[in-house]
């Protein structure tokens, strides 16, 4: 590694006509290449010369990740500690620079946890990460104002909950309203959110909450955030592993609304209501099953249902699915809670029956210990 | 399907137009192709290019120029297709295989792509060489994305300076 070696390598490089060509490109075409580099790649670049240093503030996009290393390395505070600040310098940076931004995405992962060791010093670093995460995504919504795509995911560590220390909430309740914001996707594993109040979202098409619990008594504004009053564009809409606690899922009104997926949902003891013109793709699957489940949706091309735990439940379909080219249900066969087994596909029969006017349906069996014999 | 709206006027034969690199070499392609740049679609719509007139590009040389060319004859029909909703999986994958294979060229020939894309606006060769750059710098170290950028080993004033730089972003150098 001497110093010879290091010269040969430079001249080589010359050679190749590699010297620094980039440098002859315009910044909106630098610009547009940072914009496709994670935050810490693009913070490398600052390090090739002077015109490099501040460059990357004013890319369109920012991504955020501790990466997925993270993930399978112990939970490390300091290295928390160092990406919080991290995030924070380049947020600051970034709006002094005042060049909006299209994309941003933050996520936090501290890392697994190797044992259980200082439940105080776990739960001091929970409590920084709901601070920061809280704070991030004020500063989309509030210093971002531009901002078109926000994708936030937190995973505090496992939360020792007692009298007097519940679990954590992330308080958002008092978001500003956005006319830019068209996606918006949450991920908040083990902490529950107080959603806004009375931010309305205009060009907001496409929602994502997954993994959090619905703050105690504010059911009424997450059915608030899905309603045309504050998301009157939303055209595709994913709930997964939500605790909702909600009574009632209504999705009336959603005129535009064209996927709408519910993933691992405790909808135990909740009805849901779609009456939606413009569904294309309703997806159901790992959850349990709703109360009661009405839909409308004319323009239906893709059902999926399946894999629903829980009692049989009422279905009520308005009209027919005459557009539908692709079904999928599950049927048990045997084997299922005695109490139940008479009905527990009454759902997908129905669902099936609702099908059967499609020209050539292609059905297509997918074989399993549940499968039925017909 | 129905029938596309066929904006050149002409049954059968597709609309010819000619281009004329900086160092006058004539090409002649469909207009359809020549029209993913957003550049050249408005004196295409305009039915300039045609016959012995050419639109010069001084700007562009005719190795470059050749090259954009087969980009954009490459991808002329799924575009065509408003993006090509109705693409099949395997079209799909085609597309994939040639826009990798086709960035996979020397650094040099990469940034007089990247320029020429960037003059005559063709969007998806933007994000295709945009990409590739980026895909250069991912994953690497500092002293790494210098040295497949092209630049020289950083003089001792740089090197403070860097240091410096390092110190305040502390986690992206970990």
């Amino acid at each position: 590694m001497g110093e010879r070696r290091r010269s040969k390598r430079r001249r080589k490089a010359t050679a190749a006509g590699g010297a620094d060509l980039i440098s002859g490109l315009g910044d909106d075409v630098l610009l547009r290449i940072l914009g496709q580099l994670n935050a810490r790649e693009a913070v490398r670049t600052g390090l090739l010369s002077r015109r490099w240093r501040g460059l990357w503030t004013r890319a369109p996009a920012l991504r955020f990740s501790t990466g997925c290393s993270w993930r399978r390395s112990p939970f490390n505070k300091e290295a928390a500690d160092r990406y919080v600040s991290f995030v924070d310098t380049c947020l600051a940076f970034h709006t002094a620079a005042a060049v909006p931004v299209d994309h941003l995405a933050i996520s936090f992962d501290p890392g697994r946890r190797q044992s259980v060791s200082d439940v105080n010093a776990e739960r001091a670093v929970a409590s920084a990460m709901v601070e920061a995460g809280q704070r991030w995504i004020r500063h989309a919504l509030v210093e971002q104002r531009r901002v078109k795509s926000f994708v936030f995911q937190l995973y505090l560590p496992p939360w020792h909950h007692d009298y007097h220390h519940p679990e954590p909430v992330i308080v958002i309740d008092d978001l500003p309203s956005s006319t830019k914001l068209e996606t918006l996707h949450l991920e908040i594993a083990r902490a529950s959110v107080q959603l806004p109040i009375t931010a309305v979202f205009a060009s907001l098409t496409d929602i994502t909450l997954s993994n959090m619990a619905i703050a105690d008594g504010s059911a009424h504004r997450l059915a608030r955030l899905l309603s045309p009053e504050c998301s009157p564009r939303l055209r595709k809409l994913r709930l997964r592993n939500l605790i909702t606690r909600l009574k009632e899922l209504v999705m009336v009104a959603a005129d535009a609304l064209e996927e709408l997926s519910l993933e691992q949902m405790e909808s135990s003891g909740c009805s849901i209501d779609v009456r939606t013109p413009s569904l294309r793709v309703l997806r159901m699957f790992d959850g349990n099953r709703p109360e009661m489940f009405r839909i409308s949706a004319p323009r239906l091309q893709e059902i999926m249902f399946q894999e629903l735990q829980g009692p049989a439940d009422h279905i009520i379909v308005d009209g027919e699915f005459p557009l539908v080219q692709n079904i999928m249900v599950y049927l048990r066969s045997h084997g299922y809670s005695a109490n139940h087994d008479d009905d527990c596909n009454d759902v997908a029969i129905r669902l099936l029956q609702c099908y059967n006017v499609v020209h050539q349906p292609r059905a297509s069996l997918q074989e399993n210990q549940f499968l039925p014999c017909i | 399907m129905a029938a596309p709206e066929s904006g050149d006027g002409n049954n059968g034969a597709a609309r010819m137009v000619t281009l004329i690199s900086s160092d006058n070499t004539r090409f002649e392609v469909e207009a359809a192709a020549a029209s993913l740049s957003q550049t050249l679609q408005l004196t295409i719509l305009d039915g300039g290019g045609g016959g012995g007139d050419g639109i010069p590009l001084p700007n562009v040389d005719s190795a470059t120029l050749s090259k954009v060319l087969e980009y954009c004859i490459k991808h002329a029909p799924a575009a065509a297709n408003g993006g090509a909703p109705n693409a099949t999986a395997v079209d799909r994958a085609e597309l994939e295989r040639f826009d990798n294979e086709f960035v996979n060229i020397d650094q040099s020939v990469l940034y007089s792509l990247i320029m020429a894309a960037h003059n005559l606006e063709i969007e998806g060769l933007q994000s295709l060489v945009a990409k590739k750059v980026a895909d250069m710098i991912k994953g690497k170290s500092p002293m790494e994305i210098r040295r497949t950028l092209g630049f020289p080993d950083p003089t001792p004033e740089e090197q403070a300076e860097m240091n410096a730089h390092m110190l305040e972003y502390g986690w992206a150098y970990e």
